[in-house]
């Protein structure tokens, strides 16, 4: 009986086709290290953090999606937001030091800062704003033109401090930053500007004047280091840095930049804040002072620098009156269809809104005791786990050799039984998160696996060799089907529940188990064993 | 060759007796589940793992422990791997909590009436003098007062709740409202870090360990996730049912099948009760693993009796009596793998799955093989005399 004849059969083929598919996946993407796993084993903190009231969905996904863009903006790698039920969100990171903890802990509580900027003087700031007062809202007016409008209050200090700032600055921008960066230098790409000014037909000279309104602000002003391709004048670059960390602490820096140049700073002691190359780009609009000045660049949007957006002060509040009330409006362009034109107005007055309110998150947040599992017990778990799992693959094929006293099955059985863990792991690993639930349902499946293998295995054996074999196979899957079928219904619920996050990987492996054995390993299990017993005899 | 030796039980006369036995089994179950534990994820309150290897007497532990944290005795469970001590909800904590969400909305009315006092002012600007403005100015005046006085109280009380743990409360400004709201989460978020060290300082005075979880859970979050857990398994009961009647489009095979999953968990939840398992978050997987795979024997039985046609009803009732005792024994194997180690090295998760499962398979041998075979079998023979 030689092993090559096994591979005449489809079904076998096509399970070693799985395996060695994510096998080639796992080395690309996966490996110990990426294979994604639950803090349960690398260690971490899970912080609750309760809601004052409970949300829909939608506002659910708002909120986590805040949350996470602040962890983020903080620079704070690898923090899971997750939703749980309607009024509990879990902030997972992986570690357990009291002090991340305790950043984390904070910048969930605190709100953004917010500031605007004109003509480099800060003419409004997030303490001026009446909490409460902001409200947005969208109107489709005549021509299907669609503008959008914020109205917010403001103190009655802040009013006056407002007028006189924006004196006399007509149709200039009023930069809206969400925590600009203190202490910062930014080194930007040359070609990031280039590529900005390209596609807008702006004139070298105009950009670079249009970067230094956006940046400047009494005593915060933030350089702007332009470098070249590949860090060709590093050399001239290095002496500025190297003269100024006595002043700066931070560099703000894309995350392409090369490895000499990121070596260099951290050996100058700045501490490296790294973003992405569309979070580095600025964007411009054209705008002119007067219907007869010339049109002039200015960055609308900045995110490096926390610039999201550039309203126009209009001649009205620069004339020195003091109000209380204001509204940042605009109009969709008009090369949108109407549908376009009125999502991007909701989304900017949505978007206005969040920045004016700090950034702050629509409901209040109580933040409750961490738990925490500390790294060395997260590895032992994983280590008892993979044992366990082991263990398992053995004492099931134990019980199946005394039952049916043939030797030959336990190989079958034991490779077929590892085939569906090592795709288990796989899938859930690539794609998911391997957690203790997880685990335990990977164990799980190796118990269930086995029944359609004994189904099938009596069925064989039963019967004599040839057709009535293949009927005793037919007829064995379809209880192995009812059963997968029924295993899967079980555990829908639990998959669907936004709530017992910690326990919903138990039903990922089981529902994944069952899929698999009826799809891909038992049937190649039952053309081993067809093979064999009617080869045999 | 010679095979184990069962008996065919299907062949005796009284088969109606052997259905005795998993309805006793039932009863029994039923009444211990009532005394079923739920542990800190499902209650709330304070559960700490500890992996430790010293022998220690639970009991003595659990009095030590309550004494020196004035709380009712906590709920120890020990293995040979680990020790976890559950502890209830600490009252001082939890009532603090419901004020400092009490103070969130007065904040929040104290926000909406000065945003209200602001446009009236505003307006004011424009058309001095105008009384409807004038009134809504006053009647702002007046709820903003109000509302600071609502979140004066809250925090009093929040403060008070927290003396055990912050005995002297933290001043305040009650001109900076935002300072106030973080003074009074501060506080609350402290206190939560003085309850876990003082948790914590009270173990290592009583027993050596190194490694250790914390977890907390709140109250309002604990009896949350216990309804969630209800609604799932009443869900995942409910298909089932449908699923399985689906399959046998007749009324008896289906309630046996479906009597057999719930019975399976009832003698789950009462084993647990004897052994001292709690019920947790975690339990959830095993309960539902038990329903969709209870079921798996049960299938084989009913279709192998009602719809093949070698042999006599009873031959096949025990052919498959053999096929399923083989499935429930492999599945009891690795679920035993499971259940042995999760006590060995303490791991809750594994602990509470693998108690569920294991103890419900056994059950299950009992309430397939008596009940649920006997049931289908008696249908079976009815149907031929009919």
């Amino acid at each position: 009986m030689a092993f090559i004849d096994y591979l005449r059969e489809r079904q076998i083929l096509f399970l070693l086709a799985i395996i060695i598919g994510l096998a080639v996946l796992d080395a690309l993407f996966g490996g110990p290290n990426i294979l994604h796993f639950g803090i349960e084993f690398i260690g971490g903190t899970q912080i609750p953090i309760t809601l004052e009231h409970s949300v829909t969905p939608d506002q659910m996904a708002n909120l986590t999606n805040i949350l996470q863009q602040r962890v983020s903006t903080f620079g704070l790698k690898q923090v899971t937001i997750e939703g749980v039920g309607s009024s509990e969100i879990y902030v997972i990171i992986p570690s357990v030091s009291g002090s991340e903890i305790n950043s984390t802990i904070n910048i969930i509580e605190s709100q953004g800062v917010f500031q605007g900027v004109v003509n480099g003087k800060e003419a409004i700031n997030g303490s001026a704003i009446l909490s409460g007062s902001v409200a947005g809202s969208q109107q489709q007016g005549l021509g299907g033109n669609v503008t959008w409008l914020v109205g917010f209050f403001i103190t009655q200090n802040a009013a006056q401090r407002f007028a006189k700032v924006a004196f006399g600055q007509a149709n200039q921008p009023l930069y809206l930053f969400l925590d600009r960066p203190s202490n910062s230098i930014l080194l930007l790409n040359n070609s990031l500007l280039l590529s900005a000014t390209h596609s807008t037909q702006i004139a070298q000279g105009d950009a670079l004047a249009a970067v230094s309104s956006a940046t400047i602000l009494k005593n915060a002003t933030i350089p702007v280091e332009l470098m070249s391709a590949n860090a060709s004048n590093w050399n001239v670059l290095q002496g500025y840095f190297a003269s100024h960390n006595a002043i700066y602490r931070k560099v703000l820096l894309a995350q392409d930049t090369p490895a000499f140049v990121v070596n260099s700073l951290r050996g100058m002691n700045y501490s490296l804040v790294f973003e992405s190359t569309a979070n580095m780009t600025p964007q411009f609009i054209m705008i002119s002072a007067s219907q007869t000045a010339a049109r002039v660049p200015v960055i609308q949007a900045w995110p490096a620098i926390g610039l999201l957006s550039a309203p126009v002060l209009s001649p009205g509040v620069t004339n020195g009156s003091v109000s209380q009330s204001y509204q940042i409006s605009g109009t969709a362009p008009l090369n949108l269809t109407p549908n376009q034109r009125l999502l991007f107005a909701q989304q900017q007055s949505k978007s206005i809104t969040s920045i004016l309110s700090g950034g702050s998150l629509p409901v209040k947040v109580i933040v409750g005791g961490p738990t925490t599992i500390p790294p060395t017990l997260g590895t032992r778990f994983l280590f008892v786990s993979f044992m366990a799992a082991l263990l398992a693959v053995v004492a099931v094929s134990l019980v199946i050799v005394t039952r049916y006293k043939k030797i030959f099955l336990i190989l079958p059985i034991i490779l077929t039984a590892l085939a569906e863990l090592f795709i288990i792991v796989s899938i859930i690993g690539l794609i998911g998160t391997i957690d203790l639930a997880a685990v335990a349902g990977m164990i799980a499946v190796v118990g269930t696996g086995v029944d359609a293998q004994i189904i099938i295995t009596d069925e064989v054996l039963a019967k004599a060799s040839g057709q009535a074999l293949r009927q005793g196979l037919e007829s064995a899957f379809y209880i192995i089907w009812a059963d997968a079928a029924l295993i899967i219904i079980a555990m829908l619920p639990l998959l669907f529940s936004t709530s017992l996050v910690s326990i919903i990987g138990f039903s990922e492996s089981t529902i994944l188990g069952a899929l698999l054995g009826v799809v891909i390993t038992r049937p190649a299990y039952g053309a081993i064993l067809t093979r064999h017993y009617s080869k045999g005899q | 060759m010679p095979m184990v030796t069962i008996p065919n039980i299907f062949e005796y006369k009284n088969l109606r007796l052997l259905i005795a036995i998993p309805i006793a089994l039932l009863i029994v179950g039923l009444y211990l589940s009532t005394k079923l534990v739920l542990d800190s994820s499902l209650s709330g309150g304070v559960t700490v793992v500890l992996q430790a290897n010293t022998t220690v007497n639970t009991a003595t532990l659990a009095t030590q422990i309550g004494t020196a944290l004035n709380v009712p005795a906590p709920f120890v469970v020990q293995s040979p791997g680990g020790l976890q001590v559950t502890i209830a909800n600490n009252q001082s904590l939890a009532n603090a909590e419901t004020h400092l969400i009490n103070f969130y909305q007065y904040k929040a009315n104290y926000s909406a009436f000065s945003l209200n006092a602001t446009a009236a002012q505003s307006g004011l600007q424009h058309s001095p003098g105008n009384q409807t403005l004038l009134t809504q100015l006053s009647n702002a005046q007046i709820g903003m007062n109000k509302s600071l006085s609502g979140m004066n109280l809250q925090i009093t009380l929040e403060f008070a709740n927290l003396i055990p743990f912050i005995p002297v409360s933290p001043t305040y400004n009650t001109t900076n409202i935002d300072k106030m709201s973080s003074v009074a989460q501060g506080a609350y978020t402290n206190a939560s870090f003085v309850y876990k060290q003082k948790i914590l300082t009270t173990l290592h005075g009583l027993l050596p360990f190194s490694t250790y979880s914390y977890q907390q859970v709140t109250p309002t979050l604990g009896k949350y996730f216990l309804s969630q857990v209800e609604a799932i398994i009443i869900v995942a009961f409910i298909l089932i049912s449908i699923a399985v009647f689906v399959i046998f489009r007749s009324i008896t095979p289906s309630i046996a099948i479906v009597f057999g999953a719930g019975n399976d968990m009832i003698i789950a939840l009462g084993s647990m009760v004897l052994l001292h398992i709690p019920l947790g978050i975690a339990s959830v997987g095993g309960l539902l693993m038990l329903i969709g795979y209870a079921i798996d024997t049960e299938i084989l039985t009913a279709i192998r009796i009602l719809k093949r046609k070698e042999g006599t009803p009873e031959q096949r009732a025990y052919g498959a009596m053999k096929t399923g005792l083989t499935m429930t024994g492999a599945a009891i194997a690795s679920f035993a793998v499971l259940f042995v180690v999760s006590l060995a090295v303490y791991v809750p998760t594994y602990y509470e799955i693998s108690g569920v499962v294991l103890f419900g398979l056994i059950g299950d041998i009992l309430t397939t093989w008596f009940g649920n075979a006997p049931m289908i079998l008696l249908y079976a023979k009815r149907k031929a005399v009919i």
